[in-house]
């Protein structure tokens, strides 16, 4: 089974081998390490690097809700896979997606829908924006980034992007219910973070 | 025996590094003095900015270390997740020794000094100190 929008996919993977330098750009942003690196270390940035205590606060919650997110929504989209397999990678039915999958990535063999990526990078992305929202834009960034190119790379439909968006942004706003029911639980590990020097 | 996974290895160098770079960079934008590697702000944060670009034009230009080389998935998730932690946990470890090293003399007036309040007491001493002092007056704080 295809999805509907199997053509846009044909279309968009026809360019590669077009631009060097465009795939170039594209093959190290649909990596599986540059983009959850980058987003990861941005993180760990806003963690040390904010001068005022009241908004260092404010942010250090939003990476705990965003770490959190990214956790529950890679287990959310393993979950699903194990039931739903709805249709294969764009590279198993069209040539130009597989040409494009054996130039700039490589066939995976796990479940196309969701996009486990789109899941982790818009769960990070959201988690942040509930508490900082200028600080999330460049994680919004990189997570649009990181699914365009693996549009572009033939490695997912636009809807399996969706939907793996979909997943991260729902388990973010979970995960922020759940720290504000459980507020003890997150204030806990941010005061043991605090006698060791690290919040 | 033991066997070595050097695509993990690689990856584990990459997060060092990188975190390294990270925590100088945010140790100045956060002014947290007592984390810094020299003891001029410009200095430090071009010594991040260098560590952290470095680290990157390493692993993701050089096709042997297979961090830009799409033909496999070389570290699973939840790998990348374990040597992230660790790899930020040995570049933290690094950074406290180095800067209590740098530091030792102090970076602050004893009576500019903030202490009980976390990340906030390494705007004025170094981890080294921080922890010295708070161990020195466990009594008076309880």
């Amino acid at each position: 089974m295809t999805p509907p929008d199997s053509g846009f996919s044909e279309w968009i993977t026809d360019f590669v081998g077009e631009c060097s330098a465009c795939d170039g750009v594209m093959a190290l942003l649909c990596t599986d390490f540059f983009v959850p690196v980058s987003i990861s270390l941005y993180m760990l940035l806003r963690w040390f690097g904010t001068g005022n205590p009241v908004q260092r606060v404010k942010t250090q919650y939003g990476i705990m809700c965003a770490s959190a997110s990214m956790g529950i929504s890679c287990g959310v989209v393993a979950l699903i896979n194990n039931f739903v397999d709805i249709w294969d990678r764009p590279f198993m039915n069209d040539a130009n997606a597989r040409h494009a999958a054996e130039t700039l990535f490589y066939l995976p063999h796990d479940p196309s829908f969701p996009a486990n990526l789109a899941a982790v990078a818009f769960a990070a992305a959201m988690g942040m924006c509930i508490y900082n929202r200028i600080a999330s834009i460049p994680i919004f960034v990189l997570a649009l980034l990181w699914s365009i190119s693996r549009i572009y790379a033939g490695a997912h439909y636009p809807l399996d992007i969706l939907g793996g968006m979909g997943i991260g942004i729902v388990v973010a706003f979970f995960t922020h219910g759940v720290f504000w029911v459980l507020k003890p639980v997150p204030a806990f590990f941010h005061r043991m973070a605090r006698k060791l020097y690290l919040a | 025996m033991v066997s070595i996974n050097y695509d993990a290895m690689t990856y584990l160098l990459l997060t060092f590094g990188g975190c390294l770079g990270i925590y100088q960079i945010g140790a100045v934008a956060g002014n947290f003095k007592g984390l810094w590697f020299f003891r001029k702000p410009a200095f430090t944060l071009i010594g991040g900015l260098v560590i952290l670009g470095i680290t990157y034009i390493c692993f993701f230009t050089c096709a042997d270390l297979n961090m830009n080389a799409n033909d496999a998935a070389v570290v699973e998730g939840h790998e990348q997740l374990v040597f992230f932690l660790f790899g930020a946990f040995l570049a933290l470890v690094l950074t406290f020794i180095v800067s209590s090293l740098v530091n030792h003399r102090g970076v602050a007036q004893e009576s500019e000094m903030v202490i009980g309040e976390g990340l906030e007491d390494l705007k004025t001493r170094t981890v080294f100190q921080a922890a010295t002092y708070r161990w020195r007056n466990r009594k008076k704080a309880r």
